[in-house]
């Protein structure tokens, strides 16, 4: 079976950001590098490793460029969207893993449990409230016929 | 459906009653005397209220709403419940919309706003942020960072922005969370002048539940924020309020970050107050179980929380999951044994299994972290085992066994998470369960297998030739390119929701067209799938043969594609699909050149390829290669691509491999051009110039019963004559050819160049046999007559012949087949005719000479004067003289030959006798 290398240099690989990094953490990190190796470029003597350094910027400019934008990025995670693939995941139900869906679970679980003992807890909001006999609007030849 | 009472008997709930009042009030309205707004507004209403009922179906409630909402649609609460169903059911694009809709119709409304930034959380990164923006503006009483919010999700909702609401983040699936559009908001945008917390303008005093649980479902929640929500209702202090902040306060327990401020609460003086409280009694059981010091003495409080049943099962899960997981410090074997001293009643409960898996995951995670890969293995292992059908405990598995270059388990792990895809989405019904997965799992494996030895930024027609030669040898990185290709191509068509861009037809496509693509489909599933082996794979064909038959369908009809509400939305990556398609198929060709080209070509690895290319449906990517100008109008893909490939192998050196003998040598390239062909004719089954080819090489390698078989099914399945072209005319002519060949094989010389009368017979005996197996063969129902015929002696000897003509003609499939057998035909029929007068003829004669011989006999015995015998003479000469009648008048020569010989022989013995 073909063997999948994980290490292909990637556009996150080159800046070193997770493929669900936000675009602050991309523009970020793309400054930081730039203003490295600006300042390393503007050290060196050796042309060669002032040739390298020039390189190494270009690159992080051009996929810092590609992942900054939007669109481009999007594009960019479309074509390549095995590079998120790639990535390990958390295999326990989000229970484990997700705050918002514990505290969901939980909220249930709370409820479930006060209501053993004889004891209400309020919805937080509309997605736990059954009761919306207050959203009823008076309506006469309705009302009317409920009468 | 709504909860109903459970028998007829049971008296009716409360719900129910107003549920069926209602329903009666539906139809009193509309018979009700009242103006027609009236009656809209009312029947609007009364829907609504079905909707809301406590407990209602949430599919029926959606119904009612919809009614409500044709009925009123400027009315916010309809929208807005309508965006709360959708919410509910997980719709979270659809509840956004609903939302939004209704805060346009309403746009001071808080309770709306907030449930809009808590719908927005959930559909894409980009939305997030602007969901995050509102509920922070909401929480902190900003009426224009709410604003900004509001402006930032229409700019995204935009036709120019990223489209619907939904559409583009989801689509793109993982944009950046904040920077999806420039202008979007950052999290907290605050105008100048409006700092801080306003609570003045918060009206929906009930908001900062949802704010309060907002924050504490986020990753890293603002403590601050957090504090300006709680704050101000521990203040207020309402009963009902301090039940909700204690349960809050249990769960912020549980986040090592708000711990210090979850005690601070819990020791307020207006939680205090409420001792005796269940909510409050929770909390405090919550609070023991925080201050535990050492694993051992929390397992304890665990053990006894649980026997008492003073916190809810789910919570004690919670509270040990973050107790043991690896950034507590305890190590995973440590973890697991800690795990063992939970109450054995506890540890059976579906959520310690879950718990037990949670910690193995997070355990094994954190060593894979840190390059401690083979714990990292043990773990997943000894994970899988508890739940062997989890996507991503294989996932991990596989991307471990890559990361570790482990050959012993890379192709299990590896086959299990493909597998696994296709068998939850087969056992879901849904073909879109882990599509999205499976898509880029094979276009993984594409790209990777391309980068192995070639540029991934050019096409392979671009490539330079030597390295696309030389990657050409890597047969592993080459069958992985195409063989995942395909598969990645058929989930890409699955993905789409409109018919049309499902088939990859055009919305103006015949119904032939639209036949050809659900097939091409079909063949190219069934072709993918079928050598995986997977379990689950033929459920999986069968969902999707279902979803293609019914896209199909729906394609066939007009109305439907008129209607199909998801055309534009997927015009864009449908034709993306397609000129992908394109660009595969015109790279595969140039891969087949290459081969060709090659001085070691293969055939097999040609074939290979070949199999591939014709794999793809060629009649649908026809129209759009004319479109765009790679061929001329009247080309033919499919038969340029055949035609290059039966050239390719027909010109495959002929002595090729290594046998001893030139002739051997021969036929070995013949078994192997054969052996081509016939794997061509597996993936091309209706090509008839294939099959010709096929049965020529049949016919030099004398298997000639298979060449006879082929030749007879392929004329069988060629058009009817009406239709039939030139090409047709000449590929029948050339098979009849082939079959007559086969049935005339290895006939003696003497057999059609007869010089005896047991010549004559044996070709009737041989022809007739080999008919046996050659029924088909005109030649040798021609050869079986003309010798019967020959030999045939009376009428139904004849008779034979004649129908044995008539079956030929009826079995044969040319003119030039048909032609000699009527020939032949018609002299039987003739000799048929007169063969009765024939036989009186010589009856005639054979009576005439043997009364004369008689005479003759008797008088060299003096038994007869020679009056008596010139008297019989003259009686056999009247029958010889009938005879030549009936001969002449029947234009039957040699009978009138034989007969005026004889009245010749009667004459000259009358003569004698009466002298």
């Amino acid at each position: 079976m073909f063997m999948i290398d994980l290490n292909v240099p990637t556009a996150y690989k080159i800046l070193g950001v997770s493929p669900d990094a936000d675009v602050r953490e991309i523009i970020r990190v793309r400054g930081a590098l730039q203003k490295d190796l600006k300042k390393k470029i503007d050290a060196t003597r050796d042309e060669a490793e002032k040739k390298r350094l020039n390189d190494e910027l270009l690159k992080i400019t051009s996929a810092g460029e590609k992942l900054a934008r939007p669109a481009e990025r999007a594009k960019y995670d479309a074509e390549n969207a095995h590079l998120v693939f790639y990535q390990e995941r958390r295999a326990a139900v989000p229970f484990f893993t997700s705050k918002a869906d514990r505290l969901w679970v939980l909220l249930r679980a709370f409820r479930a449990h006060l209501a053993q003992q004889g004891a209400d807890l309020p919805p937080l909001n509309d997605l736990h409230r059954e009761d919306f006999s207050a959203d009823e609007t008076p309506n006469e030849l309705l009302d009317n016929l409920l009468r | 459906m709504s909860k109903t009472p459970s028998s007829p008997t049971a008296p009716l709930t409360a719900v129910e009653q107003k549920r069926r009042q209602l329903l009666r009030a539906v139809q009193k309205i509309e018979a009700a005397s009242a103006s027609p707004v009236q009656k809209r507004m009312a029947l609007a209403e009364t829907h609504f209220r079905l909707a809301v009922l406590p407990g209602v179906d949430l599919e029926e409630a959606v119904a009612h709403l919809e009614k409500a909402y044709q009925l009123d649609p400027q009315h916010p609460k309809l929208s807005y419940h309508l965006g709360r169903l959708a919410h509910l059911m997980g719709d979270f694009p659809s509840a956004a919309r609903h939302y939004r809709r209704a805060l346009q119709l309403s746009p001071d409304n808080q309770r709306v706003a907030a449930h809009l930034g808590l719908a927005l959380l959930e559909v894409s990164n980009a939305h997030r942020d602007i969901g995050q923006s509102l509920l922070d503006a909401l929480g902190r009483g900003q009426p224009a960072g709410g604003e900004d919010a509001l402006q930032a999700l229409d700019e995204l909702s935009s036709p120019d922005g990223d489209g619907e609401i939904g559409k583009k983040g989801a689509q793109a699936g993982e944009g950046p969370p904040g920077g999806a559009k420039p202008g979007a908001p950052a999290r907290r945008p605050l105008r100048s002048g409006e700092k801080g917390y306003a609570p003045e303008n918060i009206r929906w005093k009930a908001i900062w539940k949802t704010l309060a649980a907002e924050q504490l479902s986020r990753p890293a929640p603002d403590l601050k924020a957090l504090k300006d929500q709680l704050q101000p209702a521990l203040r207020e202090a309402q009963v009902e309020n301090l039940s909700t902040l204690a349960v809050l306060c249990a769960a912020m327990l549980l986040d090592p970050a708000l711990k210090a401020y979850a005690e601070e609460l819990a020791e307020s003086p207006a939680l205090a107050a409420q001792e005796g409280q269940p909510a409050l009694a929770l909390l405090q059981q919550a609070r023991q179980l925080a201050q535990c010091a050492s694993p051992p003495e929390a397992l304890e409080q665990v053990n006894q929380a649980w026997r008492a049943k003073q916190l809810p099962e789910e919570y004690l899960a919670a509270f040990l999951y973050n107790l043991l997981q690896p950034e507590s410090g305890v190590a995973a074997l440590e973890a697991l044994n800690w795990l063992e001293s939970v109450d054995a009643a506890l540890r059976q409960r579906e959520i310690f299994k879950e718990l037990r898996l949670a910690l193995l995951d997070a355990h094994a995670n954190h060593a894979s972290n840190r390059s401690r890969y083979d714990e990292a293995h043990l773990l997943w292992r000894a994970a899988l085992e508890l739940a062997p059908a989890r996507v991503n405990l294989a996932h991990n598995l596989a991307l471990l066994s890559a990361r570790t270059r482990d050959v012993d388990h890379y192709p299990r792990y590896w086959r299990m998470a493909a597998e696994l895809r296709y068998l939850l989405a087969a056992a879901a019904g849904n073909h879109q369960v882990y599509l999205k997965d499976r898509l880029a799992l094979h276009k993984g494996f594409v790209q990777q297998a391309y980068q192995s030895g070639l540029n991934p930024e050019k096409r392979a027609r671009e490539q330079n030739p030597e390295a696309l030669n030389k990657w050409m040898c890597d047969h592993l990185a080459l069958s992985t390119w195409m063989e995942e290709w395909e598969l990645y191509y058929l989930n890409a068509r699955l993905q789409f929701r409109s018919a049309v861009h499902l088939l990859g037809v055009s919305r103006d496509a015949s119904a032939e067209l639209v036949e050809a693509a659900s097939q091409s489909l079909q063949t190219l599933l069934q072709r993918a799938l079928k050598p995986r082996n997977w379990a689950g794979a033929p459920a999986f064909c069968a969902l999707a043969v279902s979803v293609i038959q019914q896209a199909a369908q729906q394609a066939r009809d007009d109305a439907q594609k008129l209607r199909d509400p998801h055309y534009e939305a997927e015009k864009a990556s449908a034709t993306q699909l397609t000129h992908e398609a394109i660009d595969h198929g015109f790279d595969l060709f140039h891969l087949l050149q290459q081969v060709k080209k090659m001085s070691n070509g293969s055939l097999e690895l040609g074939m290979q390829i070949g199999a591939h290319l014709a794999a793809l449906p060629w009649k649908i990517l026809q129209p759009v290669c004319i479109a765009r100008g790679y061929i001329g109008e009247d080309d033919d893909l499919e038969q340029i691509f055949t035609s290059y490939l039966l050239e390719m192998v027909m010109s495959a050196p002929d002595n090729g491999g290594q046998a001893p003998g030139r002739a051997a040598a021969s036929t070995l390239a013949m078994e192997r051009k054969l052996q081509a062909l016939e794997d061509m004719a597996a993936w091309l089954p209706d090509q008839p110039l294939l099959a010709y080819k096929r049965g020529e090489l049949l016919f030099q390698l004398e298997r000639f019963e298979a060449c006879y078989q082929l030749s007879v099914a392929a004329l069988e399945s060629l058009p009817a004559a009406p239709d039939e072209s030139e090409e047709d005319d000449r590929l029948r002519t050339a098979f009849a050819e082939l079959i007559e060949g086969c049935a005339l094989h290895g006939i003696p010389e003497h057999i059609f160049q007869p010089s005896k009368k047991e010549d004559m017979e044996d070709g009737a005996a041989l022809a007739q046999e080999r008919l046996q197996s050659y029924p088909r063969s005109a030649q040798l129902h021609l050869l079986a007559a003309t010798r019967l015929l020959f030999l045939a002696r009376d009428e139904p000897d004849v008779q034979k012949v004649v129908d044995l003509l008539k079956a030929g003609l009826k079995k044969a499939f040319t003119p030039g087949q048909r032609q000699p057998l009527e020939a032949s035909l018609q002299e039987a029929q003739q000799r048929l005719k007169t063969i009765g007068i024939s036989a009186e003829i010589n009856r005639l004669l054979e009576q005439a000479a043997q009364q004369v011989q008689e005479c003759i006999a008797s008088v060299q015995q003096g038994h007869t004067t020679l009056q008596e015998a010139a008297k019989t003479v003259d009686n056999a000469l009247a029958s010889a003289e009938k005879a030549c009648k009936l001969a002449e008048k029947h234009g039957l020569e040699s009978e009138l030959q034989q007969a005026q010989g004889l009245v010749s022989q009667l004459q000259a013995l009358r003569k004698k006798f009466n002298r």
